[in-house]
């Protein structure tokens, strides 16, 4: 069907295509290309800031299960879609999210834990730790964890007592799951 | 009536943005007090014993922690503090908290050993001064 356009309008037919370097740098449509510009940079910025941080590995305390300056995200969904559970990688934050310690679970609330010569007991019985390769003789006298508190240590035992920063973290401190 | 209103509700706005505007204000100088402080315990091992104790006198506050500062600068050659989600609190328009967590990279490429602290400040005669500096643990070993 032809279609007669008014004096001085272009159709859709009879509009002139406009150069390759523009519709590569603005679409052929810039007013689309802009609001999809905006809305995929407001959804990268949220994501980012709301939903899964990007996060930096600094330190030996989580090795072998991750290296200094491995790259990953803590996703703060993750402890709302299931709990938390032993053998999780946590991060949890110190006086705000810019700096956050990365520690595994291996004691829940309300549970009994104990460090014998570098073997984790919970309530008494033996943890099974594949993700541990070392094992320094630590010792932590039997410790009862509140309702609220998860206990967590880096996957490097092999290193000194003294030097590896572990212990009880309250669940307010928790900011997130940490993936790969 | 009506006039009386719209003044009120002016005046009632301009001393709510004047209190904002002061406290923010009194942020600010804490924040300040923090910075040098901040500046006064990082170093590039280039300074001569005077300027390393010009700068630990700069320190506005506890003379502890200018002797501690004074004793890790002959001994660590290089040291360089940041300071992380720093929020400040007032108890009273004399007193303020600052939770802060404290980064230090020395020499050493991979040592990175962030620690949280809590600052507790007051003010006299207009300045603010640091009172204590408390270190927090993130994880309770026992």
């Amino acid at each position: 069907m032809l279609t007669v356009a008014p004096q001085g309008m272009l159709t859709a037919e009879t509009r002139p295509r406009p150069p390759w370097w523009k519709i590569v740098l603005v679409g052929r449509n810039p007013k689309v290309t802009a609001i999809r510009l905006v809305i995929t940079v407001s959804l990268v910025w949220i994501t980012a800031r709301y939903v899964l941080l990007p996060t930096r590995v600094t330190g030996i305390s989580m090795e072998p299960t991750y290296r200094d300056g491995q790259i990953g995200f803590v996703n703060r969904l993750a402890s709302w879609m299931r709990p938390v559970q032993r053998g999780d990688v946590l991060a949890i934050r110190m006086a705000g999210e810019h700096a956050m310690l990365l520690k595994r679970v291996v004691g829940l609330p309300g549970e009994r834990l104990q460090i014998l010569r570098g073997k984790v007991l919970i309530n008494d019985a033996p943890l099974d730790e594949p993700y541990v390769i070392n094992r320094a003789p630590w010792n932590i006298p039997p410790i009862q964890l509140s309702e609220d508190e998860y206990y967590v240590i880096g996957d490097n035992r092999g290193m000194p007592q003294s030097l590896h920063e572990f212990g009880r973290a309250s669940r307010s401190r928790v900011v997130g799951r940490f993936v790969r | 009536m009506k006039k009386i209103t719209a003044f009120g509700s002016f005046l009632g706005l301009a001393v709510v943005l004047l209190w904002y505007a002061n406290r923010d204000g009194e942020s600010a100088r804490v924040k300040r007090v923090v910075e040098e402080a901040r500046s006064a315990v990082s170093w590039d091992g280039s300074e001569t014993a005077l300027q390393q104790i010009a700068a630990a006198g700069r320190l506005a506050g506890a003379d502890e922690v200018k002797g501690a500062v004074l004793a890790a600068r002959q001994h660590i050659p290089r040291l360089e503090v940041q300071f992380l989600d720093l929020t400040v609190s007032f108890t009273d328009p004399t007193h303020a908290k600052v939770e802060l967590t404290a980064n230090a990279t020395t020499d050493k490429p991979k040592e990175i050993n962030p620690q949280e602290f809590v600052l507790l400040l007051h003010k006299n005669e207009g300045h603010w001064y640091i009172d204590r500096v408390e270190t927090i643990r993130t994880l309770q070993s026992q």
